[in-house]
């Protein structure tokens, strides 16, 4: 499938901000099934430096900075890219998470090296609870990864309402696991910290929905903003990426933006602003078939 | 102190004994030191021991602890027997820190770079990408002359049979260096003799070294060097003031800077300099809000750009805490063999890591005589909040749940040896033991290698145990004396002799931040002494004149007491009265309290420390801290009172005479000063309004006790005699440019003090200061005393008019300072909404 994905984050501010500088994750990047056609990010602003660059984990990001006052600021990004069905996986053949963790102790290539990094706890998936006992229900000995994984993202699928009202961007994930609510991204972050306290890889996606769906599919929960989920590393089938929030193996109808270790790695656009007082955020996000 | 007590030998021979050999003897290089201390006596070793104990309070060397409430500063524990170290030790110490400098700044380079060690399986990727001090930004993002490591620093014990070990080493913000320097220099002053005689190392051309080739490697020496320090609340504040001002260093803050253009500039009251060396004291991930933890306040945004850019150095260079974990102990020999090709000179303390079968293996073979700790947690063994336990201490259910993570998640932890520390002669309560120490010892980085600095930090443990080597669990500290072969190097750089007076660059540069706290510095010591005075004149008159005292109270007390549990105009009687001024004098709790308002001028002075001489330090530092304070518990004493606040007025007294005195006429006395003026001028418009904005019979008397307050009585005598009227009362207080307690005065200063500053840049806001002041002079000239006499309906409406305008006047001309000279903007995130 073809997409046209804009992305447009206005921001407001009560009074004038004297200096800003801001760090985007906007642009797409290439994956195993999806190719980026281009990718461009137009700011509303003549920024006073700015610096393109792809981060640690290859994402494209845009650091950029303002030295003069403003109230206003709006970033558009527009990409088109092409997204493939991804192969069938069958959860029965990934091999089973003991394995998993043995093949990451001696990590015997690039892959897997770079998979280590995501079996420790990051920023916005640290928890105290004891989550490593929910997790442990989907993973007893011998359970291939995946068919674990996928049983997981079902469970918090059925366990946890989806509620834009109770979370925000900075809501501890042990606070999301007690009240057993929130938005994708805390979806996502419960299942990598689950994941992480069985010592099992897992990392952060962040991109986009069709926002109108084909005929005869069910429009999917998140369309109408960025959306977030999870992935792991099964071998032999390398990452795998699973959507907690509809319950399903992520296909053509998600595009992939960046990755991280959580939401703080590759959060779209964030801030920091000397003066303004106040500001107000807006973001639309439009996935149209091209 | 007899010689048999000296000579008493360790109880404990599973330590190494610094001062004897195991035969008893006293080893040859303590011997010299040894003499002189059982040729003191009792008396005189106890008489150098509180000197040297006064000195460090003096100086305000503090170790701020973080966790108590308010974040109080406890003074800096000093033992002064030195920790002795002989040329032959050192020398095997010297080789060993600089292989472990070198290594370090080569791990470094290899995890921020092409991770070799990585691919080639020498060290476990866990070590590296799975520590939370692995600052992914810097990947590829190599610092000014690929030099990761200015300073490195270690500490080091030494086993039982008397070999080193490093227990830790501190590479990211490392701390140390200038309570080591101030350790020297009470110590040396303490054994003048020995110090002279036993050929001891000197220091200052290590710190030269450290300061002058971090400065090379700026990109114009021209350029300003700055030493960045998280702030008068961390733990170390004294220290990043010490050094500071040590090594000729302008002390900011994360908001003094700002980066433009890929350079860091200084934000002082003339615009921005250019910064081309940041010596840091803040750690990595709390530098850049932005690219790092984004909840700091600490740092400055988009100084990571800046490095990038490659336009200021940053020393050390930042991402060093990712080879500071417990888990890389267990890994460095095989890393030293990769990197170096040779073998640790000396060896961590024996770590391993649960990360593999093995290691969990051995883990839980050994955990009941080893110390168990999180694989990445760099903290201080046993201190606050530091994941270290003791494998025997565990309960039942504990061992299970360290079974269970073991089992998950082994990564995440290492199990360590428990090595006794060696043992060192202190003098305590008035008699020698011995106690377990380690010692810190620092590395500086130049062109042709490293240089380590003679001497270093000796921590003291508190107690035998192993959890008591933290500073914050009570341990004191000691000089270290590195005994050299040959005679020692007199360089210094506290003296005048040395090349390096052409870099100092302290006393030009004014940053705004700093501005802001002397201003405020000269309000609450200002308020401060108003404050006493109107208290000690109702104190006074509590016993004697119990209606005056009341009726005082109920005038001039009114503003402190608005958040107290009675308002005073309901105060009927005396009793009430006392029990109000002993909240007002003593409550440490009570928000308007004097107690209040003294600590805030601690707080004030704290925070601008590196500005204000060590006497004016002093002055203020007593002023909260006066011994003959009663109890805040006890009865309320008029009489102790009295006694009390007199001793305030005369250290505040002291206080404005040591600014008028000593302080040179920079921004930093200009401030202090105007802060002090506008003050004064909004208390005096208020205390006149006070006293004779509604008449009433007692007027009179009421003013001849305001005269008082306002240290005026004498000139009105010698002008009036005793004759109280109004419009001389007015005059003297409000409108006389010669009395230097009136309005006027003190606006005709604040004109004049503008007019010393630099002028205001075009990027600032109009001169709004100069604007209200010439406002305000306007009305005390032109008023007219038959209008200010002027009474209706009980009230005096000149009066009111003219002293409010004062009053609203000098509010504006506080905020007017504040806008026109010290940036205020807050600073905030903002992120998209989560998905």
């Amino acid at each position: 499938m073809d997409y046209l994905v804009t992305h447009r984050t206005t921001y407001r501010y009560v009074q004038d901000v004297s200096h800003s500088w801001h760090l985007a994750h906007l642009r797409l990047r290439d994956t195993a099934n999806q190719k980026v056609a281009s990718s461009e990010i137009a700011i509303s602003l003549e920024p006073d430096s700015i610096a393109s660059r792809t981060d640690y984990f290859g994402n494209p990001v845009e650091w950029f900075a303002f030295d003069r006052p403003h109230t206003l600021l709006e970033i558009l990004a527009e990409s088109r890219v092409t997204v493939e069905r991804p192969p069938e996986r069958p959860s029965r053949e990934s091999l089973t998470h003991e394995r998993v963790r043995a093949l990451l102790e001696n990590p015997p290539d690039a892959e897997a090296r770079d998979a280590v990094q995501y079996i420790f706890d990051s920023p916005m998936t640290a928890f105290k609870s004891d989550i490593a006992e929910y997790a442990g229900e989907s993973f007893p000995p011998g359970r291939p990864m995946l068919a674990g994984a996928e049983e997981l993202m079902n469970r918090i699928h059925c366990d946890f309402r989806y509620d834009t009202s109770v979370t925000d961007a900075t809501t501890p994930v042990d606070r999301v696991f007690e009240i057993r609510a929130g938005v994708c991204q805390d979806l996502a972050h419960v299942a990598i910290a689950a994941m992480r306290s069985l010592g099992l890889p897992a990392r952060y996606v962040s991109g986009y929905l069709l926002t109108r769906p084909p005929p005869g599919m069910p429009r999917l929960v998140g369309a109408d903003a960025s959306h977030a989920w999870f992935s792991v590393w099964a071998p032999p089938f390398g990452w795998v990426d699973l959507d907690p929030t509809n319950d399903v193996i992520v296909g053509e109808t998600h595009v992939t933006s960046s990755w991280g270790r959580d939401y703080g790695d590759v959060a779209p656009v964030a801030g920091i602003i000397l003066g303004g007082h106040d500001h107000m955020v807006d973001v639309g996000v439009d996935v149209i078939p091209a | 102190m007899s010689r048999a007590e000296l000579a008493e030998p360790s109880s404990r021979p599973a330590r190494f004994d610094e001062l004897r050999e195991p035969n008893g003897l006293v080893r040859p290089h303590w011997r010299a030191f040894a003499r002189t201390l059982t040729q003191l006596s009792p008396g005189e070793y106890e008489r150098r021991q509180l000197a040297a104990r006064a000195t460090v309070q003096d100086n305000g060397v503090t170790y701020n602890v973080y966790d108590d409430r308010g974040g109080q500063a406890r003074p800096w524990q000093l033992d002064i027997v030195p920790f002795i170290l002989s040329a032959a030790d050192w020398k095997h110490v010297e080789t060993a820190v600089i292989q472990r400098a070198m290594l370090t700044d080569l791990l470094l380079r290899d995890i921020y770079g092409p991770q070799t060690l990585l691919s080639n399986n020498v060290l476990p990727a866990h070590l590296v990408t799975g520590h939370p001090q692995f600052l992914r930004p810097l990947c590829g993002a190599e610092p000014a002359h690929g030099v990761h490591v200015h300073l490195y620093c270690a500490d080091l014990a030494r086993g039982p049979d008397g070999s080193w070990r490093v227990m830790a080493s501190r590479v990211d913000a490392p701390g140390g260096l200038g309570y080591a320097l101030e350790n020297r220099l009470v110590v040396a002053q303490t054994f003048p003799e020995n110090f002279a005689d036993m050929r001891v190392a000197r220091l200052a051309a290590f710190f030269n070294a450290y300061r002058e080739n971090i400065l090379a490697l700026g990109q114009s020496r021209r350029d300003r060097a700055v030493l960045l320090t998280p702030g008068p609340y961390n733990e170390s504040y004294f220290e990043h003031v010490y050094l500071a001002h040590y090594l000729g260093l302008t002390l900011v803050q994360g908001d003094d800077l700002a980066v433009r253009g890929g350079e860091v500039f200084l934000k002082t009251l003339t615009g921005l300099e250019r910064v081309s060396a940041i010596f840091r004291r803040v750690d990595s991930d709390f530098c850049d809000p932005l690219e790092f933890r984004s909840d700091s306040a600490l740092g400055v945004p988009g100084l990571m750009e800046a490095v990038r850019a490659g336009g200021v150095v940053l020393a050390n260079a930042l991402g060093g805490g990712v080879v500071e974990s417990p888990a890389m102990d267990a890994w460095l020999p095989a890393v030293c063999r990769a990197l170096l090709g040779e073998e640790l000179k000396i060896p961590d303390i024996a770590t391993i890591w649960c990360g593999t079968e093995w290691g969990r293996k051995e883990a839980l073979a050994r955990m009941k005589h080893s110390i168990l700790r999180d694989a990445f947690d760099a903290r201080p063994m046993f201190s606050r909040r530091s994941s270290a336990r003791l494998g025997a201490d565990l309960t039942a259910e504990e061992r299970a749940h360290f079974e269970t993570r073991l089992k998950h998640r082994g990564e995440t932890l290492v199990v360590q040896e428990i090595s006794p520390l060696g043992l060192a002669p202190v003098f305590e309560d008035g008699h020698f033991a011995a106690k377990p120490v380690s010692l810190r010892v620092f590395a500086a980085w130049t062109p042709s290698g490293w240089t380590v600095m003679p001497g270093g930090l000796t921590r003291v443990a508190a107690d035998d145990s192993v959890r008591a080597l933290s500073m914050q669990s009570g341990a004191s500290s000691k000089d270290a004396w590195v005994l050299s072969a040959t005679p020692v190097d007199n360089f210094s750089l506290l003296g005048n002799g040395g090349k390096s007076l052409d870099v100092r660059r302290q006393g030009e540069s004014a940053p705004s931040r700093a501005m802001d706290n002397l201003f405020w510095l000269g309000r609450y010591a200002e308020r401060t002494e108003n404050f006493v005075r109107i208290l000690r004149a109702v104190a006074a008159r509590v016993g004697d004149e119990p209606a005056a005292a009341l009726e005082v109270a109920r005038k001039l007390l009114v503003p402190y007491s608005m958040t107290s549990d009675t308002p005073i105009e309901a105060i009927a009687d005396e009793d009430d009265l006392t029990r109000e001024l002993q909240i007002l004098v003593y409550s440490t709790r009570h928000g308007r309290s004097l107690q209040n308002l003294l600590a805030r001028v601690e707080q004030a002075a704290w925070a601008v420390r590196d500005r204000i001489s060590l006497d004016t330090w002093r002055t203020i530092h007593a002023l909260a801290k006066i011994e003959a304070r009663p109890d805040e518990e006890d009865e309320f004493e008029p009489a102790q009172a009295r006694f009390y606040l007199d001793s305030l007025v005369r250290r505040t007294a002291a206080l404005s005479g040591l600014a008028a005195e000593n302080m040179t006429r920079g921004p930093n006395w200009l401030f202090l000063e105007m802060g002090r003026r506008c003050e004064r001028a909004q208390h005096l418009a208020w205390l006149v309004r006070q006293t004779v904005g509604y008449p009433d019979a007692r007027e009179t008397d009421h003013m001849r006790i305001v005269l008082e307050i306002a240290d005026s009585a004498m000139t009105y005598r010698s002008r009036y005699l005793n004759v109280f009227q109004l419009v001389p009362f007015v005059d003297l207080l409000l409108l006389d440019e010669n009395n230097p307690r009136s309005c006027a005065y003190q606006l005709t200063a604040i004109g004049a003090h503008l007019r010393e500053l630099p002028r205001i840049t075009p990027a600032q806001r109009s001169d709004v200061p100069r604007t209200l002041v010439q406002e305000m002079r306007t009305a005390l000239a032109g008023a007219s005393p038959a209008r200010l006499d002027f009474c209706e309906h009980g009230a005096r409406p000149g009066m009111l008019e003219l002293t409010g305008t004062i009053s609203s006047g000098c509010a504006l001309l506080s905020d007017g300072i504040a806008d026109a000279y010290f940036q205020h903007s807050s600073r905030s995130r903002t992120g998209a909404a989560g998905p």
